[in-house]
């Protein structure tokens, strides 16, 4: 088995855009945006190349900010990771304005659900290596991949001229397995929150979300 | 229009959104030193500005955006280019 590491290309959009829809899918059958916007699931692709295409830095859609785990040539696995706040504003807000912007009447007529969205919010580290959209190929689980793309990617980030003094992952609570590969890693419980408004799982696959971190 | 009549509308504006009371508009001011100011009040205040001023944002210079000092700076060009 080969391993190779590189950065995403414009040839990796579908791939990363499934990894992007596993990932907030993350492990339940609701899709987040669906359920959020009123879209359907080719809207939310839509949507996500859409932002990708807008090459915003800094936050989770920016399709160079991806690396890509190849297994003997072929896409296994992908992250996505950024410096909070280095590109001004926050990530959170940075997303939140293009998805406005494309969205327009659909993001006004969300306010209410993103007002529940709100009760699980975690504010991300400032100045913190972000590490998002993890997503391992169906095929290529169990093999560690996910842990061997995060220490790489570490590692890039860590000979950078100004190397962040911490990394940090959320996730919602109920990725069992993805805690247990993150703890492996090193990440220990930061922060976690449960929102207490029963209309966040109309929404979400958990009511809880946790901020993992790991001192780098 | 000049800079400081800018700052003091947009101190209204943002009296109105984030509920902030006495806040001093000043350049470095950014969403992290501001309670209320997270991403849903933030395309509020977006919206708010563009309707008072009389103005419309592109999405690349809303991105490029770091603090009030860059919004300021924003909405002064686009009144003078009016």
């Amino acid at each position: 088995m080969i391993i190779t590491f590189r950065k995403a290309v414009d040839a990796d959009i579908d791939f990363i855009t499934d990894g992007i829809i596993q990932a907030e899918l993350s492990g339940g059958t609701v899709l987040p945006y669906t359920a959020l916007f009123n879209i359907s699931r080719e809207e939310t692709i839509s949507l996500i190349h859409a932002i990708m295409e807008e090459d915003i830095e800094g936050q989770e859609w920016f399709l160079p900010g991806f690396t890509i785990l190849e297994v003997n040539g072929q896409p296994a696995a992908c992250l996505n990771n950024w410096i909070e706040g280095n590109a001004g504003m926050g990530s959170g807000l940075l997303k939140a304005q293009a998805m406005s912007w494309i969205l327009k009447e659909k993001w006004k007529q969300a306010a209410q659900k993103l007002e529940w969205l709100k009760t699980l919010q975690l504010p991300r580290i400032q100045t913190a290596m972000q590490l998002e959209c993890i997503y391992t190929k169906s095929e290529f689980r169990g093999l560690g991949l996910a842990s061997k793309l995060i220490e790489h990617c570490i590692k890039e980030t860590s000979t950078s001229p100004a190397p962040p003094k911490t990394a940090e992952i959320q996730l919602l609570g109920n990725n069992e397995s993805a805690l247990h590969s993150y703890t492996k890693c090193g990440f220990l419980l930061r922060e976690q929150i449960t929102s207490a408004r029963p209309e966040i799982l109309t929404l979400l696959a958990h009511n809880t979300r946790v901020s993992l971190v790991k001192p780098l | 229009m000049e800079t400081c009549e800018i700052r003091l509308q947009l101190g209204n504006i943002f009296d109105s959104v984030f509920h902030c009371g006495n806040i001093e508009i000043t350049d470095e001011l950014t969403a992290e030193q501001v309670e209320k100011w997270d991403s849903l009040t933030h395309l509020t205040m977006i919206a708010a500005v563009e309707s008072h001023f009389g103005i419309r944002f592109k999405l690349k210079e809303l991105i490029i955006m770091k603090n009030t000092g860059d919004l300021v700076k924003l909405i002064l060009e686009k009144k003078q280019s009016v």
